[in-house]
């Protein structure tokens, strides 16, 4: 029966404000990071032998390049204490920045290799965005747990997402998880009457083209090319069509984010665990008939098969979070991603060899996306060989980045996406 | 006190973007032209509400459309999260919300599907479900359809599916969000009785409505929300008297009394609120007898009337042609009328709903209709669609364009009847003394 009076201050908008870094933690961390991805650059380039000719010269370069990536971040205000809302890609920005300013200072010096550059860029800026990633939801998670213990027997729901919580919940979600794959999967065969026969069609279809227009009409002669060929496109059929869907996953579904409190990282990776499905479906159907009709030896490297599987599925799963969470703040990702990815399907060794690429290029191309993978399948099941180190370690980076990326950009805004849905 | 949900201090702060645009392009154009630029606008659903609710606490929140109900009904299903303040709930307390039914249904997937789909989506294992399933299936009576895809069900159906979910759930912290709006009467008694039932368990209801009868009948407690803040917590009946205050203070921006005396004292500067509503119902019993009713008309009659005139229209028409429908839920939606109505009336509909409510209730009504009805609506004037300011209609009450009583223009109304398939006139000559005119809907031929 009572009535409640105001005071007249309004309320304190205690925005959550991540806790960053000190910067010069900071900066060591990029220094080190920075320096490592210019060698491994170098190595990933140059692979073994000619590597010794060009030590030297990336010995003496690093500091150079390495400074001017320090300088770049430092002018873009990344080690800001309290720096706005496009600190990510500031932190990016700078990283390219410092590499083409390195570049083009670098310009016309011998035993210098201008890919490296490139690879550097990118293996940095996964591993800056990463750290930073881990950093943030470890703050916030710490910065909870000191609330938590005085509340006692009451508990914040929309607070159960720190990084050991999300693992927690994905898997107290499981069923849901499980529900939401066979729905999709239900759904896509219903009514038809070949059904899942339909999920086959598609890949072969492409083969039956590639393999016309290549062997008959370039008059490339492969030996069992069609073998070759299904390797890279049933596992480029998987990652397209899962980024592609992943887009939507989250925005398509408003009156649930809008009704239903549920972890929302659940929704891309449905999504991609659906694709991942028929993808497993496809591959035990045309892997041994491939086998058998080939006459192909089984060999140990084929055990690797679900090691590459996994980090195939994770590294998706990284791109369909950070996709899914992109879309929510620009429409026009979806659109990106059909462009991005009909590039992309060329870049990747997946009609042609990797081995038969121009030496300076096969960098670049092993850095596409979905490149290692894809040539780890080759490497595993057509080559029959153990997959190179720097396969391993372009494949295991972008799985391991895009996963902490992704899951990262998901927990930090997952808050925001019901009111931006 | 067992306390089971508890607010702390909470204020939920939107974003209103005007000129917002999720497309790159627009905010690349934003950076040179002004014309595109976005421009944010604070807003405060909720401002410092603090509140503890016990279980076994049934709390009505009341408070006009966008006073921030709603928003604090989903910061309790951590939908949203608090912008400062925090809002704790009991630690393994299920929370089941009816904040709108059958949310998450696929209508490709049958019945069962949907059920074993929606269960996982509130968190069940699937074990869970198995155990539960029973009893979702008969709780709902659709024991024959549950194998058919719910695009073939009726959207009675398709309710009557969420609502057994929800209720078969057993939270132990239930919200409502206005479920008495849709549905046909079967339903919500349904309804009614399931939420009677959760209450004589001991658990925990937050129910949000504009009708005060349902809050009246299920609520012990009440909690005023206007603009976002917390204005009363207490006796239901105090609450709504506040709330009445509240909506017909006699001027708009008035500020909100800051303490009990002054809501007294405003209470009683405004003796008996629904007078003016209860006259107009006779006034247009009148009008109607004029325009030529015949006892053997069918009518179906909405909105406040007294029992006077209820009686009049009741002694008029022959026997079981007269059809009252006096609750808010009657606006939206005629469930369960199968014959079609002569003449319909909704007297102090118009000036009390907000727009779309009153566009599905012209939609609704215009079916129910025989091809030659009509349908008689009070209303106050706007003369000049570009206008939003506070109208003094002639017997001296204000009415508003964003907020109770509505001024709507004429081209708005003229609009939704287009577009349902009927003409709207004015009946001339209509004064009514209490400011409203009145409307004449009628299906085109």
């Amino acid at each position: 029966m009572s009535v409640i009076a105001h005071d007249a201050a309004g309320p304190v908008a205690a925005a959550v404000v991540p806790v960053r870094p000190s910067w010069l933690l900071a900066v060591s961390l990029d220094a080190i990071l920075g320096v490592s991805t210019y060698m491994v650059s170098y190595w990933l380039r140059f692979d073994s032998e000619r590597l010794p000719a060009f030590l030297p010269g990336a010995w003496s370069t690093v500091p150079l390049v390495a400074g001017a990536q320090i300088l770049a971040l430092v002018a873009l205000q990344a080690y800001a204490p309290r720096p706005r809302a496009s600190w990510l890609s500031r932190v990016v920005a700078g990283i390219v920045l410092g590499a083409a300013a390195s570049a083009l200072l670098l310009r016309g010096v011998q035993g210098i290799s201008r890919m490296a550059f490139a690879a550097d860029a990118l293996l940095l800026s996964i591993g800056a965005v990463g750290w930073r990633g881990i950093w943030v939801l470890r703050a916030r998670a710490r910065a909870r747990t000191v609330t938590r213990a005085s509340v006692g027997e009451l508990v914040d729901r929309a607070e159960d997402m720190t990084l050991g919580g999300v693992v927690v919940s994905l898997y107290r979600y499981r069923s849901l998880l499980k529900s939401l794959v066979l729905k999709d999967l239900k759904l896509k065969y219903r009514g038809s009457v070949f059904g899942f026969l339909w999920s086959l069609a598609n890949p072969l279809l492409m083969i039956v083209v590639y393999t016309l227009a290549f062997t008959f009409i370039l008059g490339v002669r492969t030996e069992m090319f069609v073998f070759y060929l299904m390797l890279g496109q049933l596992s480029w059929t998987f990652f397209a069509s899962s980024t592609m869907m992943s887009t939507g996953s989250i925005v398509d579904n408003t009156a649930l984010l809008r009704t239903v409190q549920f972890p929302r990282a659940i929704l891309p990776i449905a999504t991609v665990l659906f694709n991942f499905a028929q993808y497993l479906l496809t591959v035990a159907v045309f892997l041994p008939i491939m086998l058998v009709w080939y006459r192909v030896p089984l060999v140990e490297p084929m055990l690797l098969f679900p090691v590459v599987l996994v980090l195939h599925v994770a590294f998706t799963i990284g791109i369909a979070l950070i996709l899914a969470t992109a879309t929510v703040f620009f429409r026009d990702v979806r659109h990106l991603v059909e462009v991005a990815l009909a590039v992309l399907f060329w870049t990747t060794p997946i009609v042609y060899e990797l081995g038969r690429v121009p030496e300076r290029l096969r960098l670049l191309i092993l850095l596409s996306p979905m490149s290692p993978f894809v040539v780890a399948y080759q490497k595993l099941f057509f080559f029959r060989e153990w997959p190179d180190a720097t396969v391993w370690l372009v494949a295991v980076t972008y799985a391991v980045g895009a996963f902490v990326i992704g899951g990262a950009l998901v927990l930090a805004f997952e808050d925001r996406f019901t009111e931006l849905v | 006190m067992n306390t089971v949900i508890e607010a702390r201090n909470v204020s939920k702060h939107f974003l209103l973007r005007h000129n917002a645009s999720v497309e790159l392009k627009v905010r690349f154009l934003g950076l040179l032209s002004p014309r595109h630029r976005q421009s944010i606008e604070e807003f405060w659903a909720l401002k410092n509400v603090s509140l503890q609710i016990a279980r076994g606490e049934a709390v009505g929140l009341i408070g006009r459309n966008g006073s921030g109900k709603s928003t604090f009904l989903k910061l309790i299903a951590a939908i949203h999260r608090p912008t400062s303040g925090r809002l704790l709930v009991a630690r393994d307390s299920r929370i089941s919300s009816m904040i709108e039914l059958g949310v998450g249904f696929h209508p490709e997937l049958t019945g069962r599907e949907n059920v074993y789909l929606n269960t996982a989506i509130h968190g069940l294992t699937r074990q869970e479900t198995d155990a539960i399933y029973g009893d979702i299936v008969s709780y709902s009576g659709l024991e024959h359809f549950i194998d058919v895809p719910i695009k073939n069900f009726s959207s009675g159906m398709y309710m009557r599916l969420g609502f057994a979910i929800a209720a078969v759930l057993a939270p132990d912290i239930l919200l409502l969000d206005e479920i008495f709006a849709v549905g046909d009467a079967d339903f919500q008694q349904r309804c009614v009785q399931t939420i009677m039932g959760f209450l004589d368990q001991g658990k925990t209801i937050v129910f949000v409505s504009h009708a005060a009868e349902a809050v009246r009948a299920i609520c012990q407690r009440a909690c005023v929300l206007n603009q976002g803040e917390l204005v009363f917590d207490g006796d239901v009946d105090e609450g709504l008297h506040f709330y009445d205050a509240l909506l017909h203070p006699g001027g708009h921006n008035q500020a909100v009394p800051a303490s009990h005396t002054a809501a007294a004292a405003q209470i009683e500067t405004q003796p008996g609120s629904d007078t003016r509503r209860e006259d107009s119902a006779a006034w247009m019993f009148d009008r109607v007898a004029q325009a030529g009713l015949q006892p053997s008309d069918r009518v179906l009659h909405f909105g406040n009337a007294d029992p006077a005139t209820i009686e009049r229209w009741r002694s008029f028409l022959e026997e079981n042609h007269y059809v009252p429908l006096f609750d808010d839920a009657s606006v939206f939606g005629l469930g369960g009328q199968t014959e079609l109505f002569d003449v319909a009336i909704a007297d102090s509909v118009f000036p009390f709903r907000p727009f779309n409510a009153v566009a599905r209730c012209i939609a609704s009504v215009v079916r129910t209709l025989k091809p030659n009805g009509r349908f008689y609506a009070t209303w106050f004037e706007n003369p000049d669609p570009a206008n939003f300011e506070p109208i003094v209609q002639p017997n001296g009450i204000t009415s508003f364009s964003d907020s109770e009583p509505y001024h709507y223009p004429f081209g708005l109304i003229a609009n939704v009847c287009e577009s349902v398939g009927a003409v709207v006139e004015r009946v001339p000559g209509t004064g009514h003394p209490a400011g409203e005119s009145l409307l004449v809907i009628s299906p085109r031929r």
